[in-house]
């Protein structure tokens, strides 16, 4: 059986950053085990520990008896090892990519044949060999890395968060298949930042800033939380309701799903109390599973920010909550002969939070930018606040707020320099621009980090700066594109707080998301796939139409599966 | 145009501008590539890129040993720009002394070449220059000379009947006083001399003096440093504007640009103006490098030159702009970079006269701002030339920073 021990190993990077703390452990080939944790969490480091390409500091450590930096020709041809960004030759087909890795492998004749054959049936891209790479989706990438990595036929495999950016259709397919190749004795280790997808493995190797804080099937955790979640319902806004809630000082956690909230409890507090404090008199409590992502947050103690600070800061915009201000009618955008974007319909309420899912390639991004007027329209209209962004630019966009995916901040200018750029752009100036810049300053605690650059901060940080960045100007309607890719559950759930405050105030929120529990804080979704609105309606209308008790992410496999049937048919 | 009275409209570009100053100074990369290579060429460019011929060695054969020959060869020893004089005894010599590289020039005495000096006629002289080297084997030749005609010079002088033969022994009667801004002289003056040596050298004739204006000791440092203020300049407006871009590009910032109020014009603006405000930087660094340090004297107005220096930014704007606006990557703006840089610098008259090239590619340098740069800033520095010499090249680079300027506007509308 192929174990990997570590015995005492650490790791440090520069004088004082440790990146892995002194760790001692074993893992087997039984099932998949994963290395979970947030970003920065080390689970990259200690993945390139086991392959050889780092050395720790301090301890020693065996893959399948190999000593990983003693034995790297011998461990090469047993471990297979897939990067996080997989370098596939973007300009080479699907076909000319693993000959590649044959030769490099020196795999020839007929072993070579038979192994290919086996891997693009196993990967289902056999339809696919003439494509180029780059053409590819982004789980098919995924799985064409994996069956080069795979040619080899190794022993061990370490996948390094192959579920990033993956739909979770293809998600479920790269597991199906991790999981049947565990089944024939490889060891795997899957490292991830979803904690959804721990609860997939066998066995869990949960890190928190280079450190174990928890080891043990992911079922073992969750029992943490049992007996302390449970679902509320209720007539009264639940988004209102969960504000309320979470001032509570009973209260650990808490989310929005779908038309419900779920409350976790800090330990030995009952529920009673907490429903007799809410201002709602017909409110249901139902004990309910924990998930794992409430576990985990448990186990770090709980979010700390619990309110929004944006409710003082913020001015409530009135109008009716029946004024459309988002609108696609027939929103089409071709690329040639490629339509990416194919006659959408959709309208936004005042004080909505409207979510654009879909899987990667399905159009999310192409409408979601001409609606933000990032590009321009093949047909159709894009109207925000009645009017096209395209035309009418400098009114409109003096309403708008977008925070990018990737926190499009300035890295090289500190926080100072960045808020004051971004009022500057949006027209704050003299006394009103510094005003608000210190109103941020101070509601989001930036005082201490002025001088630093985005770059040096963590993640946390840099959202909170980009969010803060985006309201400068009071914003009436804020785009946000996949706002916390990559950023740790904690912070997660401390941003919905504020986007939730946000909304309370009147604004207008359009987000795109690959999180099937973010899509759980929207009023409504908007489902692509291949450039069609296939679904649209809130999280719970959505669900009904798969199953009673249908998750999120049940429900949006199901109906992309069956948009596809229904398309190909 | 109107909503430029606007303060608001005032304040977001002031905003852009700033920002982008600080971004380059803040960013150690920017910063290293920004400053770094000033420094470098303005201490390098003068000695490296030297058209001088040093260090060079000489060869000489002659098949009678004499006294006239022996005291040439004493006296080519003598030259600076000769540090070895190599003495060769056979005609095989020669060949081999060229073939193989040992001397860039050798200078062939005949047998008779003694005998027709003393006797007051024309002597034959060989001289045999490197192909391979052709500018700097020419211009050994015309070191040579230099010193074949002072000798016969002296040496007549010396004979008796030298007054009588000579009509006009004043040699230094060639129009030379320095005159400020004779735009009727060949710019290149010092290059073209170098092209045009005299290979005639019998003694009676009139003799024919060659004077350097506006450099007259040949110093190249002359030439080299005036130059590396347009190559300077260029290398930063092109970096500032074409970098920038694709950085925020690959950053996203770009998009966060886009999504605001801001207009396409303001962005195009916020990006040329530090573009503007960095190259003068830049060559002011290599202004005072020039002036203080190689000591070259300034001969014209600097309030004139960095006129000059403004519009010459503003002329590249469009090409930086047009870079910016086609590359999506860091990368490949750099690259776009350079294929606009060699050949910009190559037909902009540093490398080989304007006048000397072929007559479409004469043409094709009306549209490089370099060349109409490089030559404003010869005037201005080291001719003094007022302005309205100056204006036949300026008002070049107001056509090419409309032109390009409007149609880099134009794709960035379109692109970004």
């Amino acid at each position: 059986m192929n174990q990997i021990i570590l015995h005492h190993i650490e790791k440090q990077f520069g004088q004082d950053t440790l990146a892995i703390k002194p760790l001692s452990l074993t893992i087997n080939s039984d099932g998949v085990t994963g290395l979970v944790g947030p970003d920065g969490a080390g689970k990259t480091t200690l993945l390139r520990m086991m392959d050889g390409l780092l050395s720790p500091t301090q301890g020693n450590m065996t893959v399948a008896g190999l000593n990983p930096l003693d034995d790297r020709a011998s461990l090469r041809a047993i471990l297979g090892y897939m990067p996080q960004k997989f370098s596939l030759y973007e300009n080479l087909t699907v076909a000319e990519n693993l000959n590649l890795f044959a030769d490099l492998r020196q795999i020839h004749g007929q072993t070579r044949q038979d192994r290919f054959d086996k891997l693009l049936a196993f990967t289902d891209l056999a339809r696919f060999t003439d494509r180029l790479a780059g053409k590819l989706s982004g789980g098919m990438k995924q799985k064409l890395g994996l069956a080069c990595t795979l040619l080899g036929n190794p022993q061990v495999l370490l996948l390094d968060e192959p579920g990033v950016g993956v739909d979770p259709i293809s998600r479920q397919e790269l597991w199906k298949m991790v999981h049947s190749l565990a089944n024939e004795g490889m060891l795997i280790i899957w490292s991830t930042s979803y904690l959804d997808e721990a609860e997939q493995c066998q066995d869990i190797l949960l890190l928190n800033q280079g450190e174990l804080i928890f080891r043990g099937k992911p079922t073992h955790l969750t029992q943490r939380v049992e007996g302390r979640v449970y679902a509320l319902k209720s007539t009264y806004s639940h988004r209102q309701l969960l504000l309320d809630a979470l001032k509570l000082p009973a209260i650990s956690d808490g989310v929005i799903e779908g038309n419900d909230i779920r409350l976790i409890l800090k330990p030995e507090q009952p529920i009673e109390p907490v429903i007799a404090a809410l201002p709602s008199h017909d409110i249901t409590a139902t004990p309910t599973q924990g998930r794992f992502e409430d576990a985990f947050i448990d186990l770090l103690g709980g979010i700390k920010q619990k309110q929004s600070v944006l409710t003082q800061i913020m001015p409530t915009f009135n109008g009716s909550p029946n004024d459309i201000v988002i609108e696609a009618k027939g929103l089409t955008r071709t690329f040639g002969t490629f339509t990416a974007t194919d006659h959408v319909n959709f309208s936004v309420k005042r004080g909505e939070i409207f979510g654009l899912l879909g899987p990667n390639g399905a159009g999310k991004s192409t409408t979601f930018k001409m609606m933000c007027g990032l590009l321009s329209i093949s047909a159709g209209q894009a109207l925000v606040l009645g009017l096209d962004l395209k035309k009418s630019a400098a009114q409109v966009r003096q309403k708008l707020g977008y925070m990018a995916q990737r926190f499009s901040l300035y890295d090289k200018l500190t926080v100072q320099q960045n808020l004051a750029f971004f009022s500057g752009i949006y027209g704050l100036m003299g006394r009103q621009q510094k005003a608000r810049s210190q109103e941020m300053i101070s509601a989001f605690n930036f005082q201490s980090i002025l001088d630093k650059t985005p770059a040096e901060l963590p993640l946390g940080f840099k959202q909170r700066l980009a969010l803060a960045c985006a309201l400068m100007h009071n914003p009436e309607i804020v785009f946000l594109d996949e706002p916390t890719s990559g950023v740790d559950p904690i912070t997660r759930r401390e941003f919905w707080i504020h986007i939730n405050s946000l909304v309370s105030k009147g604004v207008t929120v359009m987000v795109t998301t690959h999180f099937m529990d973010e899509a759980e804080y929207c009023d409504r979704i908007a489902l692509v796939n291949r450039g069609k609105l296939i679904a649209l309606g809130s999280p719970n209308e959505l669900k009904q139409k798969v199953g009673e008790n249908a998750t999120m992410e049940q429900t949006f496999i199901q109906l992309v599966l069956d948009s596809e049937s229904k398309m190909t048919a | 145009m109107i909503t430029f009275i606007n303060p608001t409209t005032f304040h977001r570009i002031f905003t852009l501008i700033k920002k982008e100053l600080l971004l380059l100074w803040q960013d150690k990369q920017t910063r290293i590539i920004l400053i770094i290579p000033v420094i470098i060429q303005v201490v390098l460019f003068p000695f490296a890129a030297t058209l001088n011929v040093n260090n060079a060695t000489i060869a000489v054969f002659r098949q009678t040993v004499d006294q006239p020959t022996t005291d040439i060869i004493a006296r080519l020893a003598h030259v600076n720009n000769f540090s070895h004089v190599l003495v060769l005894d056979s005609q095989q010599a020669v060949e081999d002394a060229i073939n193989q590289q040992k001397a860039l020039v050798v200078v062939q005495f005949p047998a008779d070449f003694s005998r027709k000096l003393l006797t007051g006629q024309s002597p034959q002289l060989q001289i045999i220059l490197d192909g391979r080297k052709s500018n700097s084997s020419q211009i050994a030749a015309n070191y040579v000379q230099q010193v074949i005609t002072q000798y016969q010079h002296d040496f007549l002088r010396e004979q008796p009947n030298y007054q009588s033969n000579n009509q006009k022994p004043n040699l230094n009667n060639t129009p030379n006083n320095t005159q400020n801004g004779d735009q009727n002289s060949t710019p290149n003056s010092n290059q073209n001399s170098l092209y045009n040596p005299i290979y005639n050298s019998s003694p009676n004739n009139n003799q024919l003096v060659i004077r350097h204006w506006f450099n007259a000791n040949l110093d190249y440092q002359y030439f080299v440093l005036p130059s590396l203020v347009a190559l300077i300049t260029t290398i930063g407006v092109m970096i500032v504007t074409s970098l920038s871009v694709a950085r925020e590009r690959e950053q996203g910032t770009l998009d966060q640009l886009r999504v605001s109020p801001l207009t396409t014009l303001q962005i195009f603006i916020g990006k040329a103006i530090p573009a503007i405000i960095v190259a003068t930087l830049q060559s002011t660094i290599v202004l005072i490098a020039g002036i203080l340090f190689y000591q070259i004297p300034f001969q014209g107005s600097l309030i004139v030159y960095y006129l000059c220096i403004i519009s010459y930014g503003l002329s590249l704007i469009g090409f930086g702009l047009f870079i910016s606006a086609l590359c999506s990557t860091q990368q490949q703006a750099f690259i776009a970079i350079i294929v606009f840089m060699v050949p910009a610098v190559l037909l902009s008259g540093y490398i080989s006269p304007v006048e000397n090239m072929p007559r479409v590619l004469q043409y094709l340098t009306e549209i490089n701002p370099v060349r109409h740069f490089t030559e404003i800033t010869k005037q201005i520095y080291l001719k003094g030339a007022d302005f309205t010499i100056i204006w036949h090249s300026l008002w070049k680079l107001y056509a090419i920073t409309l032109f390009m300027g409007s149609f880099a506007y134009y794709l960035f509308k379109k692109l970004i």
